[in-house]
């Protein structure tokens, strides 16, 4: 038995290929063995490694350990502080420090500066939050959509997920292109911490410590994935990635299992490796019983963290860690999270040095080790109820606060730089977005992350520069848009059957690609089906059928008012080497807009345009105009707007570092 | 969970099917043991088989299955569907040279099939004879399953590939008998082999595109 690391369940368009080619993926299956041979050798070696770390460590201490330290006093002068907010919206922001709800943050403003952030194109998380660490523009760091296709195919994949398969096996890449600023810190030898940055898994070799965030599967290779266990018999949608087992109590007992990482056996079939545990219903109490340990639930509320272990054979075991949230005893329903990458034992590389997931969680108690734990998924799909949903929000901000400070007091004590990103707002808001008002969760959670301001500040010293930033800000999402169906309409797709609601053919399932001249992928892109570079390919005047779009696309409208505000051609917004793999379009929506949830994986609706009825009620994907970042620091600044790109040599600037022509922005400090 | 436990349940299951959608329900019958099984099943519970018995005909399929169809057609009296590939979907098919490509076209020529006859029947309910443990994109579904025009019932999804043979061999369930011939799982003709030893159920047949998307969907955002 092969195990498939999250790296290989993470389905990029080559193994789908190897898994639809059927009989293909028996090639990968040694390669896999020798990934474990290898992961196994490497534990049998911990000891020898770690006493060969020890007296690296003692060497430093005794030598370089003061020369790096006066390095930083002295010749840096200056300590950098970033706290990222995603998703911090400078409109409601700004509202609330007029209304005096933000007086920590007000406080820094009139100090130094509060401005907006100009957002990417598109305003998306991992290309926004990655155009800020590299100070260059997607055409160079090559991350353009949450989906984007692999190039020579029509296969969407997830950009945010990298993987490498070679001789040795199986492993996780950064889809970056570009170098970050904690590299370039890094390599000057200066104090670098680094925690839960989006894209930055796996975790980065930095000079000091650096925590994965967005881009952290979970055990399965997933970038989430809950499982429902209730009394059934359970209904199951269509189109929905939920995870449903139907559980049958035998004398107040429950006998069922959890569903942990896959591997792949012989033939082309993929097992889950599961683990059995027995859940006791009482009237009032219910006992989950996994592995060794008893915990108890009450209903209504989440459980602490149950650890499980997966075996995989071989004396080899995978431990992960989730929550189970029981919402009735009779008839019984309990919501169980992804399974997370156990922070104590990870299979993957979450953090740097390696060993510093574990030691955080030996500090601060285990965490949501997971790029976006929160459980979206289940809201929407009625699972949990809001309650539960916001009650993990917190317990998440919890661990969160814990975790900076764990870092803070570091930073404190060893300087350089530090960065920070809290990101349930963009999910709270993604929620709870309502239109003419700020909704009460939402605002309780700006005025929380002013607390922290408020307690940063007391702490830091006068050498310590403070910079918050978000990556992009916030809008209502009330009307869904598919663009593949708007392209259909127009004569630019062609589809062997009328596109409709009930079978709506993802992954370009009923595209006839001969007679296609653009199709739409991901949330602002669309792609010419260009000659010589799409497998099928038929345009080959490629600007004039581009113009075509355009024109036509800024004339959709919904009762009377236009859609789109603006049609990017890629050559206008990008530059450089990864700009032949950009979308050649991309959209920016009016607010209110979005990318409905078929085009997105290649599917098309019956409406272009129809009503968003999801209890996901806000979004950031319209035009970047409409949703800036936020950008306060304790500084002033020379310029007036501000790019992200200006980031990056904004920091080296305070840190003292002059090399800056890798960066397309400069620094702002007046 | 015992295997009578899980033969109740799956009796449970058909009753309420019976319930639910009285006679708009179809079950679809493959020839193979599975879905003969819950013929079988259906007939233990009502007598008789109170629903119309579908059968997608690939025109692949094994003589084996056609014999076996015609025999139990007759024994059981059932009232028969057949659905045909379309001429079209059959003629690319022959005309393509990609296995992978064949067995593409395959597949959904048997969705199209499907979804055909429950429309032109006005099927509500359509009972199938998938279980878990066969793949594992199946590990999602439930006893009721929603899908895009009518509901799919699984009245054995709990099932284990031995409980099926255990139930099969103790009450005499008539079953092909290629089955005794190293075959585990019987698809079209052209796409399916004698199981390699050691190798899982449905090592001769195509794995499908679910898990991609399923991949995809974790994002959260759609």
């Amino acid at each position: 038995m092969n195990l498939i690391t999250p790296a290989q369940a993470y389905i990029d368009p080559g193994t789908t290929g190897l898994i639809l080619g059927g009989g293909l993926l028996a090639p990968i299956i040694g390669a896999f063995t020798t990934f474990l041979v290898a992961l196994g050798f490497k534990r049998v070696n911990k000891y020898v490694k770690l006493i060969l770390s020890v007296i690296v460590l003692l060497l430093i201490v005794g030598g370089g350990g003061v020369y790096l330290h006066k390095k930083n006093a002295e010749e840096l002068n200056k300590k950098v502080l970033i706290l990222g907010v995603d998703a911090l919206d400078p409109q409601i922001t700004r509202a609330l420090m007029d209304e005096g709800k933000l007086p920590n943050f007000k406080k820094l403003s009139d100090q130094g500066s509060f401005q907006k952030l100009l957002t990417s194109h598109p305003p998306e998380t991992p290309v926004a939050w990655t155009n800020i660490a590299t100070g260059v523009n997607p055409g160079e760091h090559g991350l353009f959509d949450f989906v984007v296709r692999e190039p020579g195919s029509y296969i969407p994949k997830l950009s945010v997920s990298n993987q490498s398969r070679n001789i040795t096996g199986v492993e996780y890449l950064s889809p970056v292109g570009a170098k970050q600023w904690w590299k370039n810190t890094s390599e000057a030898s200066i104090a670098t911490r680094v925690y839960r940055w989006p894209i930055s898994f796996p975790a980065d070799e930095i000079s000091g410590e650096m925590l994965s965030g967005l881009g952290v599967p979970d055990i399965r290779g997933f970038l989430s994935g809950y499982s429902y266990y209730a009394e059934g018999p359970l209904r199951k949608r269509p189109n929905k990635p939920e995870h449903l087992i139907e559980v049958v109590i035998e004398n107040d007992l429950i006998k069922s299992q959890i569903y942990g990482p896959m591997t792949s056996g012989a033939g082309d079939k993929i097992n889950t490796i599961t683990t059995p545990f027995t859940i006791e219903v009482g009237d009032n109490e219910v006992l989950l019983k996994v592995g060794d340990d008893t915990h108890k639930l009450t209903t209504n509320e989440w459980s602490k963290w149950i650890r499980v272990k997966f075996e995989l054979g071989f004396l080899k075991n995978i431990t992960g860690i989730f929550k189970a949230y029981v919402t009735s005893t009779s008839p019984f329903q309990m919501y169980v999270t992804s399974i997370q990458i156990d922070p104590q034992s990870p299979i993957v590389n979450l953090s740097h040095p390696k060993d510093f997931s574990r030691e955080l969680a030996e500090e601060i108690g285990d965490y949501y080790t997971l790029g976006m734990p929160e459980e979206t998924a289940g809201l929407i799909d009625d699972r949990l109820n809001e309650e539960a949903f916001l009650s993990q929000i917190r317990e998440i901000e919890s661990e969160r606060d814990k975790m900076f400070w764990h870092g803070f007091e570091k930073f404190q004590r060893e300087g350089g730089i530090y960065a920070f990103i809290y990101d349930s707002l963009d999910r709270l808001q993604h929620m709870f977005w309502e239109t003419d008002q700020i909704n009460p969760e939402i605002e309780a959670y700006y005025i929380a992350k002013d607390k922290l301001l408020g307690k940063i500040l007391d702490r830091v010293d006068e050498q310590t520069e403070i910079m918050i930033i978000s990556d992009h800000g916030f809008a209502s999402f009330d009307r869904a848009v598919n663009i593949n169906t708007w392209l259909y309409e127009q004569g630019f797709l062609h589809l062997t059957k009328e596109p409709s609601d009930s079978n709506p053919g993802g992954l370009y399932e009923y595209v006839d690609w001969s007679k296609t001249k653009a199709y739409s992928m991901g949330f602002t892109s669309i792609y010419l089906n260009l000659k010589n570079r799409e497998p099928e390919g038929i345009v080959e005047d490629k600007q004039q059928v581009i113009k075509e779009i355009k024109e036509k696309l800024l004339q959709l409208t919904d009762n009377n008012e236009p859609v789109v505000h603006n049609v990017y051609r890629a050559e206008d917004i990008y530059s450089g080497d990864q700009l032949r793999d950009a979308p050649d379009l991309v959209v920016g929506f009016k607010p209110g807009y979005r990318m409905d949830w078929e085009a997105p994986v290649g599917g098309t609706t019956k409406e272009v345009v129809y009503d968003n009825t999801r209890h996901w009620r806000g979004d950031h994907l319209v035009d970047p105009s409409f949703v800036p970042g936020v950008f306060v620091s304790s500084f002033r600044t020379k310029k007036e707007i501000i790019e992200q790109t200006d980031v990056a040599p904004t920091i080296m600037s305070l840190l003292g570092q002059k090399n800056q022509e890798e960066y397309e922005g400069e620094s702002v400090i007046k | 969970m015992s295997l009578n436990k899980k033969v109740t349940q799956a009796k449970k299951v058909i009753l309420e099917t019976r319930d639910k959608y009285g006679d708009n329900v179809a079950v679809a019958w493959t020839g193979g043991k599975d879905s003969t099984l819950i013929l079988f099943l259906i007939r233990e519970v009502f007598g008789h088989i109170p629903w119309r018995v579908f059968f997608n005909d690939s025109t692949m399929e094994f003589d084996e299955i056609y014999q076996h169809v015609e025999k139990m057609k007759n024994e059981w009296k059932l009232d028969l569907v057949v659905e045909r590939h379309a001429l079209a979907d059959l003629k690319k098919i022959k005309e393509s040279d990609d296995g992978f490509e064949k067995q593409r076209i395959a597949r959904m020529a048997k969705i199209n099939s499907l979804n055909r006859a429950v429309k032109e029947n006005k099927w509500e309910a359509l009972i199938t004879g998938i279980r878990i443990d066969e793949h594992e994109s199946r590990a999602d579904e439930t006893s009721f399953s929603e899908r895009n025009n009518h509901i799919r019932v699984h009245p054995i999804l709990e099932f284990t590939e031995k409980d099926v043979w255990d139930y099969t061999k103790e009450n005499e369930v008539p079953y092909v008998k290629l089955y005794n011939q190293g075959y585990r799982s019987l698809g079209e003709k052209p796409f399916t082999h004698q199981a390699k030893k050691d190798g899982n159920e449905r090592s001769g047949r195509e794995v499908d595109k679910e898990m991609h998307m399923k991949q995809l969907r974790s994002l959260g955002y759609y």
